[in-house]
């Protein structure tokens, strides 16, 4: 028995020796736990006083927890911002906005400080098509709120900073060969190799990467369209079916692949870095995007981007107090749609069996940056940021229908688009730390452009420590998005051009507390948004298509459904973010919690208020890990949250058709593969709980009239057929080695 | 300074802020550095002549260390000094009863020769650029994943006397 008490003390002693031990470096660990950013400032900083709420996503977290692309690590990792999937390629919201349809035009992304964003459709792409192998990645930055101040156009939701690895960080070769099974299989080579070149020290780091997808096979609900009315035949959906029907087993027309890669070289202080993919995909649906009358699990039916570019930056320092960078970048980004309509309608009313609609863009861009900081003070306690960003840019477009069966031509080209232009940007941005217990930073960037003028986005910022390990950031900032070239120029026949157009603007104040324990991190916030000008396709009223077709804008047989690009509405934005993360037990155990709950409102004059489609009101993550170590695995759990949201279309819907809430888990167990140095090996399940997602898929977007009026009350009677939404994978399973020498 | 992406070459990588703190706790964890300073821990900050990044970066450690009340419990002094050889260094180290010794950027060509002058002198070496810990220089500072990460020569700091307690190493990547 007394062996026994003297175990138990023993025990007693050695525990509370462990976390005396821990109190004791608990203050090293608070340091140590501290994220690094760059992308909020363009300076390294901490980010408990960058001036705006960011999360770092680093790259032990994204291994950790199986992620595998940014819109997973934003749904399973980030604060404040949710991706919603849509097939073709991930949206992205933040703090309860989510601008479906966007192509990512309200996020601004970043690869190591360089913007993707194009000019013809604002587009930036999140998922696998962002071309980004995450073995590369150092850390992704998601800063929340507008972020115009030092990047221009795009950063209204927020920004995100991919930042890849140093040489040092991706020593050796690394090949890697991973697949979900039966769904995918990709594989990748990557290096990072430091030298002596001219008597300069240099390195080079890059991955190429090849992903391909195929299905898995859905099965949607049928839905009926009946006849069509140019040639009174039941439509069709498939060549030579004229069943009327849409739905059933697409198993042929869901599938991706994306060859990419990255490539950075240094020579002391020159940077090159040079990125292209292709990103093809299909989806298993007819969405409104892809043309409501295309046909029904055709893998002909895809859409493709390429793009590519160039980054080149000399820094030149001058003095203690000054430094001057140089940077001049060049782009180019295509976009192809490709779709089959069997059915006499919209798309083919040529006479031809099957059209084969072609939609095509082109973006490019080339310009030069100069920055330069003074650091007046010489101890980073005053540091001025001044920089010019000027741009050329060219973009065209147009659309084709041709014969499907001989890829002829079958009419004029239409929403024909060549267009240069130049935008010119300069920002200023000072930061001041008059004590130790008070940050400032404060800039402006002016922005140019031919088709609005110019626009001004300021920031203002401060933190201050306000006990101990306890910040507090107060932030008011703007941002804005200029309207794409497409919005600005693109006119079809059933389209009016836009007509002085504005840039969309967001203005943002915001406040939070971040508090750190030890290794535990504690962040909760408040913010209020206000959206303006949004820029949506108006559906023109009776008036409106006459005064068009005086014009000359519209052709005479358009009656209804004729549209233009107008700044049509504003959003009423705010909410709360809190997060809660950190490691104990020397770092063995990991976690993570973060929510958001946040009101957005569509205001549009005329119109009730009415809530964002797609966009959740409540969503967040959690995970938890555990490191075995000694050559064990980790076992890692992950779980993202959104709440049942409103369709896309769901507007047009009585009543309304919500997507269910989502529940997202994953189970990741990675380690090192036992006997074999280097080698190491990651499986993932993954489970989504709900099977539809916040799309309309199919021909019922909408309900439709039936000429009769409700003899009650006078209404005009609309019939809805049942909404269709779509579908999500729901299960996943994955598995990959690395072998790293 | 001025980046979005990595650190150029040659640039350190984790804000000078941020190193400073990190600095002055790891010094605590250092069992001989009270013995070493004696009743007051002097700093020499070396500067690479003709190098604009390495007096910038010295400017900045002398701020940030002169806001600290204590370093490893001690009153402190800071020497802002060029470098002038490693031979120099190592006596300049002896004869001032240097406490820490910090090198900023412009010195990858000198490390191996510092790590040679130094063996056997009672300092610790502390480094703004990753690199020079995996040369010969005791303490370094980078980022890694996002998070500040110290990085730790072993074999040099046992040359140096620096003696960082076990649960300390457990925190740092360590060359041995």
């Amino acid at each position: 028995m007394r062996k026994k008490h003297t175990l138990w003390g023993a025990a007693l002693v050695l525990c509370a020796s462990t976390a005396a031990r821990a109190d004791e470096t608990a203050d090293l660990q608070s340091l140590l736990s501290e994220t690094v950013v760059v992308g909020a400032s363009k300076s390294a900083e901490k980010g408990s006083t960058a001036p705006a709420v960011t999360t770092t996503l680093t790259a032990d977290d994204m291994r950790r927890y199986g992620i595998r692309t940014i819109d997973e690590a934003i749904d399973f990792l980030s604060l404040g911002a949710a991706t919603s999937n849509a097939l073709r390629s991930p949206e992205v919201g933040s703090r309860g906005v989510l601008v479906t349809n966007d192509q990512g035009n309200h996020f601004l992304l970043l690869v190591d400080g360089h913007a993707v964003n194009e000019a013809l459709y604002g587009a930036a792409r999140f998922g696998r098509g962002a071309g980004i192998p995450l073995e590369i990645v150092d850390r992704i930055e998601v800063i929340l709120g507008p972020g115009s101040v030092l990047y221009g156009s795009s950063a209204m939701l927020g920004v995100i900073n991919v930042v890849t690895k140093q040489a040092r960080d991706f020593a050796g070769t690394h090949l890697i060969v991973e697949s979900e099974v039966a769904k995918s299989w990709r594989v990748s080579a990557g290096g990072g190799y430091e030298f002596d070149l001219l008597k300069e020290q240099g390195s080079v780091t890059f991955q190429f990467d090849y992903y391909r997808q195929d299905g898995p096979t859905f099965r949607v609900g049928t839905q009926n369209q009946g006849n069509n009315s140019i040639d009174q035949r039941p439509w069709s959906f498939k060549p030579g079916e004229y069943t009327g029907t849409w739905g059933g087993r697409a198993s042929h027309s869901h599938y991706a692949e994306v060859p990419s890669g990255l490539l950075t070289f240094r020579l002391q202080n020159f940077e090159l870095r040079l990125h292209g993919s292709i990103y093809k995909r299909a989806a298993p649906f007819n969405h409104d995007f892809v043309w409501p009358d295309s046909d029904f699990d055709d893998p002909d039916n895809f859409e493709r981007d390429r793009s590519l570019f160039a980054d080149a930056r000399y820094k030149i320092p001058l003095s203690a107090v000054a430094q001057i960078q140089t940077r001049v970048y060049g782009d180019t980004f295509d976009y192809q749609r490709f779709a089959n309509a069997s059915a006499a309608g919209p798309t083919c009313a040529f006479g031809v069996a099957t059209c084969r609609r072609v939609a095509t863009g082109a973006s490019r861009w080339a310009g030069s940056e100069i920055s330069a900081s003074f650091d007046w003070l010489k101890d980073g306690s005053a540091v001025t940021l001044i920089g010019v960003d000027g741009r050329l840019r060219f973009v065209a477009s147009q659309v084709d229908v041709l014969d499907a069966a001989s890829e002829r031509p079958i009419a004029n080209s239409d929403s024909v688009m060549r267009v240069h232009d130049k935008v010119f940007g300069a920002y200023a941005q000072q930061t001041w730390s008059p004590t130790g217990w008070l940050s400032l930073n404060a800039g402006a960037r002016l922005d140019v452009d031919q088709r609005f003028g110019s626009r001004v986005s300021p920031r203002f910022a401060a933190s201050f420590p306000i006990w101990q390990g306890g910040t507090l950031k107060a932030i008011y900032s703007e941002a804005f998005r200029a309207p794409s070239w497409q919005e600005s120029a693109s006119a079809v026949d059933t389209q009016l051009p836009s007509d002085n157009l504005r840039p969309e603007t967001v203005r943002s104040i915001e406040g939070a507390i971040d508090q750190r324990l030890g290794s535990h991190r504690l962040l909760f916030g408040v913010f209020r948004s206000q959206w303006r000008d949004l820029v949506e396709l108006h559906v023109l009223n009776q008036e409106e298509v006459k005064a068009g077709q005086l014009a000359g804008w519209l052709p005479l047989y358009v009656s209804t459904s004729a549209t233009q690009y107008r700044n049509v509405s504003s959003i009423e934005n705010y909410g709360f973010n809190a997060g809660f993360e950190g490691s104990f037990a020397q770092n063995r155990w990991r976690y993570g919690l973060n929510g958001t709950g946040a009101i957005a409102r569509r205001v549009e004059k005329g119109l009730a208020d009415s809530p964002l489609v797609v966009a959740p009101r409540v969503f967040g993550n959690a995970r938890i890990a555990y490191d075995l170590s000694g050559g064990f695995p980790t076992i890692a759990l992950a779980a993202h949250y959104q709440a049942a949201r409103l369709s896309d279309h769901a507007l047009a819907f009585s009543p309304p058709p919500y997507a269910p809430a989502q529940v997202e888990i994953r189970l990741t167990i990675s380690g090192p593969f036992p006997g074999l140095k280097g080698l190491t090996y990651r499986a993932s399940a993954n489970y989504a709980f709900a099977g539809k997602g916040p799309y309309n898929i199919g021909p019922a977007q909408s309900g439709t009239s039936t000429g009769e009026r409700d003899s009650t009350n006078g209404q005009p009677i609309t019939l809805y057929r049942n909404p269709e939404l779509i579908p999500v994978d729901r299960f996943r399973a994955g598995v990959g080695l690395q072998y790293d020498f | 300074m001025l980046a979005s992406g990595p650190s150029l070459a040659e640039e350190a990588a984790l804000p000078i802020a941020l190193q400073v703190e990190l600095l002055v706790k790891v010094a605590s964890y250092d069992r001989n550095f009270q013995q070493r300073a004696g009743d007051r821990a002097r700093v020499f900050i070396m500067t690479k002549p003709g190098n604009g990044d390495s007096g910038r970066v010295a400017a900045q450690v002398e701020a940030g260390l002169g806001r600290a009340p204590l370093i490893g419990g001690l009153p402190h002094d800071e020497v802002v000094t060029p470098y002038r050889g490693a031979t120099e260094l190592a006596e300049l180290c002896r004869a001032q009863h240097a406490a820490i010794v910090y090198f900023g950027p412009g010195f990858r060509d000198d490390v191996a020769a510092i790590r040679e002058a130094l063996d056997g002198v009672d300092v610790l070496s502390v480094s703004a650029i990753p690199e020079y810990v995996e040369a010969g220089i005791v303490l370094g500072f980078d980022v890694a994943s996002g998070r500040p990460e110290l990085l730790v020569n072993l074999p040099q700091a046992r040359r140096q006397k620096v003696a960082l307690r076990a649960d300390v190493l457990k925190l740092m990547k360590v060359f041995q």
